[in-house]
């Protein structure tokens, strides 16, 4: 199916630096002034009867650009989306007006529990065209283009006959959705699993690249090994940065996100973190006036 | 088979090891990576939901402890996972599973109605948005007629009934549970403007065991009259609960029983 462009009055999140908005950050962003151009959110802590929660993010989005990053929707379920959580969604976005909506390449539903976590993959042809279908139902639900966001994984399955890269692409390719590239969950995957960024990147197709993910990892022993754990709970490390600076050489300024969930700092801290995420940015962005030039207005309107 | 219904297959036993522990789901990894980091899902979603528990139940949390309330949540979590993708939601169910706990298991018999005070706390941050009454259109009524009114409470009024000191508990850290009929009214009071804070405060006030039966009829439906001649409300004090209602703003409106002579064939009223 064909993309369906980003609604008219959505406030078009920019190709710059923003912040995962947390609900203890959220009364100290606004007395602040909402100082950073966009905030994305998960859309599950929002789809609530009323209250002050409801109140509050929809006084945010008065100032700044929204993006809503689910973790409810489940692209990867074997049984299909769920109709009930599809139109809840959309009831939001429609009033909410995300600039931006994204999901997960992985499952957290089946037998109709919501498992609290985005599970992992086998990238084989069924899964392929199962999750194909899924977004293509999502994106007839909410009448426009969503994005798909690579996995942080440390297991893989003996199926997998499919490079993830190849896998994403071919998403892309056969829906028309875009891809979330998240630069965290690409070094931690790569070194759990043993793969090569390189060739990952190369697979990736960059104009469906609609958006950037970067976040700290943690590194936890486990039954003897190292691993890393995508934890979202410290700053963005210096590999990670390194991965981000390559990963803007290849594919241009693209709005950029810090996701910080567990032992949130404090807001300035936040703040700095996606000040270094734009410093990298800034110096890659074309001077003032040729963006139309470079074909870059897409990006200001991804999604 | 059906490459859906092996992917559904998989999803199933991964399910099933991430609850329980089932190991099943080992023999679909990549044989060159160690089995042992399945457990890495398992700790995150088990320890996201104990999580989540506590902070729907943070007074229960922190009067039973750490390690006792982990340990009920993750049997909880186990037995009644979410069926649905807004955690804020899950819990619904955790003070009526404590109260079917078998009674030899040792669970303290003051948890299950402080686990329904935490979660009617929890609910009423989220309940709908309601105009409140206007009081003088409740001044308006005619005193003779203030026996036949209903009360419309606003949507995140809640009351918990105790034979336990919950409210003490609640507000004191330094307290002990002790049996002690009361009852605690929830609500969340409607904020003045749009800025920040829209949307309101929750708020919880005790009530005496005969108020607490009292509210009960009236959160109800029952006109004032019929809630006052409840036998559990004899001694209750009917004009500070109202004012109670009143000045946290937790009514969203009432109704007014007509005569059986005004209301048209039929019973529909004009």
């Amino acid at each position: 199916m064909a993309a369906a462009p980003s609604s008219a009055s959505a406030r078009p999140v920019p190709a710059a630096a923003g912040i995962g908005l947390r609900e203890p950050h959220r009364e100290a962003f606004v007395a602040a002034g909402c100082p950073i151009p966009w905030v994305e959110i998960h859309p599950e802590n929002y789809l609530v009867p009323g209250g002050p929660r409801l109140a509050g993010i929809l006084r945010v989005r008065r100032d700044v650009a929204v993006g809503c990053h689910g973790v409810g929707l489940s692209l990867g379920s074997a049984d299909g989306l769920d109709p009930d959580h599809l139109m809840r969604l959309r009831a939001f976005y429609d009033r909410l007006e995300p600039g931006l909506i994204s999901e997960h390449l992985s499952w957290s539903v089946t037998d109709a529990t919501y498992l609290n976590d985005l599970l992992p993959l086998p990238y084989t042809e069924g899964s392929l065209d199962r999750v194909r279908r899924n977004i293509d139902h999502a994106q007839d639900v909410f009448g426009r283009r969503i994005l798909v966001e690579n996995p942080a994984a440390c297991i893989a399955f003996a199926d997998s006959a499919i490079p993830e890269a190849e896998f994403l692409a071919e998403l892309a390719a056969r829906t028309g959705c875009g891809l979330l590239l998240d630069v965290n969950n690409l070094h931690v995957s790569s070194v759990n699993l043993g793969f090569d960024r390189t060739a990952w990147l190369d697979a990736i197709p960059a104009d469906a690249v609609g958006e950037l993910h970067l976040a700290g990892h943690a590194r936890m022993m486990v039954g003897g090994e190292e691993l890393l754990i995508d934890d979202h709970g410290s700053v963005v490390g210096d590999a990670v940065m390194a991965l981000y600076a390559d990963v803007l050489d290849r594919i241009g300024p693209r709005p950029v996100l810090i996701e910080w969930d567990n032992d949130l700092p404090p807001l300035d801290l936040l703040l700095a973190e996606a000040g270094r995420a734009q410093q990298l940015l800034a110096g890659r962005l074309p001077e003032h006036g040729q963006l139309d030039a470079l074909g870059m207005p897409e990006v200001h309107r991804a999604g | 088979m059906p490459a859906d219904a092996k992917l559904a297959g998989l999803q199933r036993d991964f399910a099933a090891f991430l609850l329980r522990g089932d190991p099943a789901v080992a023999g679909a990894l990549r044989p060159d990576l160690p089995a042992g980091r399945l457990a890495v899902y398992r700790n995150t979603v088990m320890g996201s939901l104990v999580a989540v528990l506590g902070h729907a139940h943070p007074t229960l949390h922190r009067v039973l402890g750490e390690k006792r309330f982990a340990a009920l949540a993750c049997r909880f979590a186990a037995e009644a996972p979410p069926r649905l993708p807004m955690l804020w939601s899950y819990g619904a169910g955790f003070a009526d599973w404590l109260a079917g706990l078998d009674p030899a298991a040792g669970l303290s018999p003051w948890a299950p109605d402080l686990a329904r005070f935490d979660w009617a706390m929890h609910e009423a941050l989220f309940a709908a948005d309601a105009e409140p009454l206007d009081i003088a259109r409740l001044a308006a009524i005619p005193p003779e007629q203030a026996g036949a009114l209903r009360l419309v409470p606003h949507p995140s009024l809640r009351l918990v009934r105790t034979g336990w000191n919950i409210h003490a508990l609640w507000r004191d850290a330094a307290a002990a549970p002790v049996p002690l009929p009361e009852a605690v009214l929830v609500g969340r009071s409607p904020a003045d403007g749009d800025d920040g804070t829209a949307g309101g405060e929750v708020r919880c006030a005790r009530l005496t065991a005969a108020d607490g039966a009292l509210a009960a009829r009236l959160l109800a439906g029952a006109t004032l009259g019929e809630a006052a001649e409840d036998e559990d409300a004899a001694g209750a004090d009917l004009q500070s609960l109202l004012a109670l209602l009143l000045q946290n703003r937790l009514l969203a409106g009432f109704a007014l029983d007509r005569h059986p002579s005004f209301t048209r064939p039929g019973g529909i009223d004009p």
